[in-house]
C-alpha cells in the first residue's frame, strides 16, 4: 500500500513537473540557502580548525599593536627578531620560537615568474611548523647569522618555476640571485601566515629584513612544550616581552597574545554565527515554500475532485486519501530539498573555486539529514490542511464535480 | 438468497429552510440474481436509492441490510470497506482516472483491498482476466481518452466486477452512448447476469432497458410507484413488509 501510494505521487508530480519545481521553490532556495553557506562556513572552520590544531601540540602567536594601547605606542609598536631570542630563553615551557613577517614577491627564474608568500624565519622553523625538507636541507643558523642568499622552495612553487631538480639553482628573489637548497616536503593546509605551505617560499628572517621591512611589525610563533597550563604561559610570555620592550609598569602592552585555541574559539564563534543567522533566513524561506506548496496541494485537491470520489466509490479510505496527499505534499518538499541540497552544494563549490586560497566547502552529515527532514517536513505539515480537505469530501458530490 | 432488504429508507436533504424528501420510505428486497431496472421521471430519487444502496451514502432513517451487515450502523471506515467488498459501480459518464492505464483502473479497489490483500502481480493477473471477458484483452494499455464510449463502459464494467461484488450498481450505464453501443453494453450487463448468476441494478429512464430487466422498480417523488416482483408475489409479502 505505502509503495503505491509514494509511485502514485511521484506520477502525480511528474504529471505537472514545471508546477512542481515552481512550487517547490521556495524550499530549493532555503535548502540551498543553508547548504551552501554552511558548506563554506564549515569549510572554513574545518580547515581551520584541523590546520590548526595539525600543526600540534600547543601554539601560540605574538602580534604587534593593539588596539588598547595609545596611538604613539601604536605607532611605534614591533616585535623583533629578538623579542623570539628573549621569550625563548625566559619561558622555560617554550620549545621554540621563530620571528616571521609575511610579505608577498616575485619569484623568477629564466624568464619563468611565480608568485610567492616568503616565510621569514630561523632555522627551527622545520622543526616549529612540523614540516621538513624533502630535497637538498634547510638553511642553518650561521646562515641566519651571515644573512645568507639562500631559499627552500614550497613543491608547488619548485614546479611553478619548471624546476625538476631545484637544488643548486639561483632564483631572482628581491631582484637579487637567490641560491634553493632546498625543496620542502609536501604538506597540505596553511602555515602560519595563512598560506598554503606547498607555495611558500622560505628565507632566512634576518636576510629578509635586508630588503623589506614587516608590513605591521612583525609577529612570533611559539610552539610551546605542554599545554597544561595555557593561561599561565601566555603571562610569562607576556611578561619576558614587555620586559624586552621595556613596558614600565602602567603601560599598556605594545604586542598581542593569541593562543591556538582562542583562534579555535572565535572562528568557531564567528562560524556558528554565521550558520544560525542563516538558519533564521532560511527558516522563513521555508516557511514561503511550505505555504507555496499548501496552495499547490489545495489546487491539486480542487482538481482531482473526481478522481477522489472515484477512489472512494471503489473503496478507498478517508485515510487513504489522506495518506495519498500527504505523501505527496512531503514528496514535494523532499524533491525540492535534494535539489536544494544539490544546488547548494554546487553553489559552496563554485564560490570556493572563484576565490583564491578559499578553502573547499565541507558539508557536514547533520547538515544534510537535517535538509532532508526539514524540507518533507514542511511538506508534511503544509501538507495536512489540503490533506484532510481530500479526505472530507463527500464521495457523492466528490462524483458529480465537474 | 436475499442480498438486500430495505424497510423505510428515507433520505432528506436540508436545502435552505425547507426540507426535500429524494427518499419517503423505500422498501425493497433484492434476491441473489436478479436483474433489477430502477426507473422514474427525473427527480424521482433513482440516483439516491443507489447511492444508499451502494453504500455511498447513509440514509437518514429506516434499516438497511446487505448480505447480512447491518449497513445503517457503519462508519465512514467500514462503508468504504463494504463498498470495496461488495459493491460494485458503473456510471453513466464512465468516472475513470483519465491518467491511468485501462489495466490500472481496473486494478483500481483491489488496491483498496485490505482483507486478503493481493500483491500487485496477482492484481494484474485478475485485471487482465476481467478486460479479457468484458472484450477489452487488446486495449490494457490505453488510456481512456484513448478509447470510445463503449470501450470506456467496459473498462468502468470490468472495474466494477474486479473484486467480485455482491451487487452491481449501474446508474444509465448507456446514456452517453450510441445505440448500437449501448445495445453492447446492455448485452453484456444481461449476459454477466444470466451467464454468472451476477445480481445487477440499472438505473434508466429507457423503456428498452427496463423491458430486458426480470423486475422494474419504479419510483416516483421518492416513493416505489411500482415494482413488478412485489406484483408476482403480492399473495405472500416478505416478511416485514407492510
Ligand atoms: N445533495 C442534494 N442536496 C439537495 N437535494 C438533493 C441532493 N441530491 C438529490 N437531491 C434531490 O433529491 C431528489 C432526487 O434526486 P435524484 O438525483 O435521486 O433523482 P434521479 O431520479 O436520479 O433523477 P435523474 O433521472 O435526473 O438522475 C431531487 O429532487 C434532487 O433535487
Ligand atoms: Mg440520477
Amino acid at each position: 500500500m505505502w509503495r503505491e501510494t509514494v509511485v502514485l505521487a511521484l506520477a502525480s508530480i511528474g504529471q505537472n513537473r514545471l508546477r512542481a519545481f515552481l512550487t517547490t521553490l521556495g524550499i530549493i532556495f532555503g535548502v540551498m540557502a543553508v547548504i551552501a553557506v554552511v558548506a563554506i562556513v564549515q569549510g572554513v572552520f574545518y580547515v581551520y580548525t584541523s590546520q590548526l590544531e595539525g600543526l600540534g601540540a600547543g601554539f601560540m602567536f605574538v602580534v604587534s599593536g593593539n588596539p588598547q594601547a595609545t596611538e604613539k605606542i601604536r605607532q611605534s609598536s614591533y616585535v623583533t627578531a629578538e623579542d623570539a631570542l628573549a621569550v625563548e630563553r625566559d619561558v622555560d615551557d617554550v620549545l621554540a620560537v621563530t620571528p616571521y613577517f609575511f610579505d608577498q614577491r616575485k619569484l623568477q627564474l629564466r624568464g619563468q615568474t611565480a608568485d610567492a608568500v616568503i616565510m621569514p624565519t630561523t632555522e627551527r622553523y622545520p622543526e616549529i611548523q612540523n614540516h621538513f625538507v624533502e630535497e637538498g636541507r634547510f638553511f642553518t643558523a650561521l646562515e641566519l647569522r651571515t644573512r645568507a642568499r639562500v631559499v627552500v622552495l614550497g613543491p608547488d612553487l619548485a614546479q611553478k618555476l619548471g624546476l625538476s631538480r631545484a637544488v643548486g639553482e639561483k632564483v631572482r628573489l628581491y631582484g637579487v640571485p637567490f641560491t634553493v637548497i632546498g625543496v620542502m616536503e609536501e604538506k597540505n593546509g596553511i602555515n602560519a601566515l595563512g598560506q598554503q605551505f606547498d607555495q611558500a617560499a622560505v628565507i632566512p628572517h634576518s636576510t629578509a629584513l635586508l630588503f623589506s621591512s614587516p608590513m605591521r611589525g612583525g609577529m612570533l610563533l611559539i610552539k610551546l612544550d605542554n599545554v597544561d597550563d595555557v593561561d599561565r604561559l601566555k603571562e610569562e610570555v607576556r611578561r619576558a616581552l614587555r620586559r624586552s620592550h621595556r613596558i614600565s609598569v602602567g603601560e599598556a602592552d605594545d604586542f598581542q597574545i593569541v593562543t591556538q585555541s582562542e583562534i579555535i574559539e572565535s572562528v568557531g564563534k564567528i562560524t556558528g554565527i554565521a550558520t544560525w543567522v542563516v538558519m533564521a533566513i532560511v527558516g522563513v524561506a521555508l516557511l514561503v515554500g511550505g505555504i507555496g506548496i499548501m496552495n499547490i496541494m489545495l489546487v491539486s485537491v480542487t482538481e482531482r475532485t473526481r478522481e477522489i470520489g472515484i477512489r472512494m466509490a471503489v473503496g478507498a479510505r478517508r485515510q487513504d486519501i489522506l495518506a495519498q496527499f500527504l505523501v505527496e505534499a512531503s514528496l514535494l518538499g523532499l524533491i525540492g530539498g535534494v535539489i536544494g541540497i544539490g544546488i547548494g552544494y554546487a553553489v559552496s563549490w563554485l564560490v570556493t573555486a572563484v576565490v583564491p586560497e578559499f578553502p573547499p566547502p565541507h558539508v557536514p552529515m547533520w547538515a544534510i539529514v537535517l535538509a532532508f527532514v526539514f524540507s518533507a517536513s514542511i511538506g508534511l505539515i503544509f501538507g495536512m490542511y489540503p490533506a484532510a480537505r481530500a479526505a472530507r469530501l463527500d464521495p457523492i458530490e466528490a462524483l458529480r464535480y465537474e | 438468497m436475499t442480498l438486500v432488504v430495505a424497510r423505510a429508507l428515507t433520505k432528506t436533504y436540508r436545502m435552505g429552510g425547507e426540507t426535500v424528501r429524494a427518499l419517503d420510505g423505500v422498501d425493497l428486497t433484492i434476491d441473489k440474481g436478479e436483474l433489477i431496472a430502477i426507473v422514474g421521471t427525473s427527480g424521482s430519487g433513482k440516483s439516491t436509492l443507489m447511492n444508499l444502496l451502494g453504500c455511498l451514502d447513509t440514509p437518514t432513517s429506516g434499516i438497511y441490510h446487505l448480505a447480512g451487515i447491518s449497513v445503517d450502523q457503519l462508519d465512514d471506515e467500514q462503508l468504504a470497506e463494504v463498498r470495496n467488498r461488495h459493491i460494485g459501480f458503473v456510471f453513466q459518464s464512465f468516472h475513470l482516472l483519465a491518467r491511468q492505464s485501462a489495466l490500472d483502473n481496473v486494478v483500481l479497489p483491489l488496491v483498496y483491498r485490505r482483507t486478503e490483500p493481493l500483491a500487485p502481480e496477482e492484481r494484474r493477473r485478475r485485471a487482465r482476466a476481467v478486460l479479457d471477458k468484458v472484450g477489452l484483452g487488446d486495449r490494457m494499455q490505453h488510456r481512456p481518452t484513448e478509447l470510445s464510449g463503449g470501450q470506456r463502459q467496459r473498462v468502468a464494467i470490468a472495474r466494477a466486477l474486479i473484486n467480485d461484488p455482491t451487487l452491481l450498481f449501474a446508474d444509465e450505464p448507456t446514456g452517453n452512448l450510441d445505440s448500437k453501443t449501448s445495445e453492447e453494453i446492455l448485452a453484456l450487463l444481461v449476459a454477466l447476469n444470466r451467464e454468472h448468476g451476477r445480481t445487477i441494478v440499472i438505473v434508466t429512464h429507457e423503456p428498452d432497458v427496463a423491458r430486458r430487466c426480470d423486475r422494474v422498480v419504479q419510483l416516483k417523488d421518492g416513493r416505489v410507484l411500482h415494482d413488478s416482483r412485489a406484483e408476482r408475489t403480492a399473495v405472500a409479502p416478505p416478511p416485514g413488509a407492510p
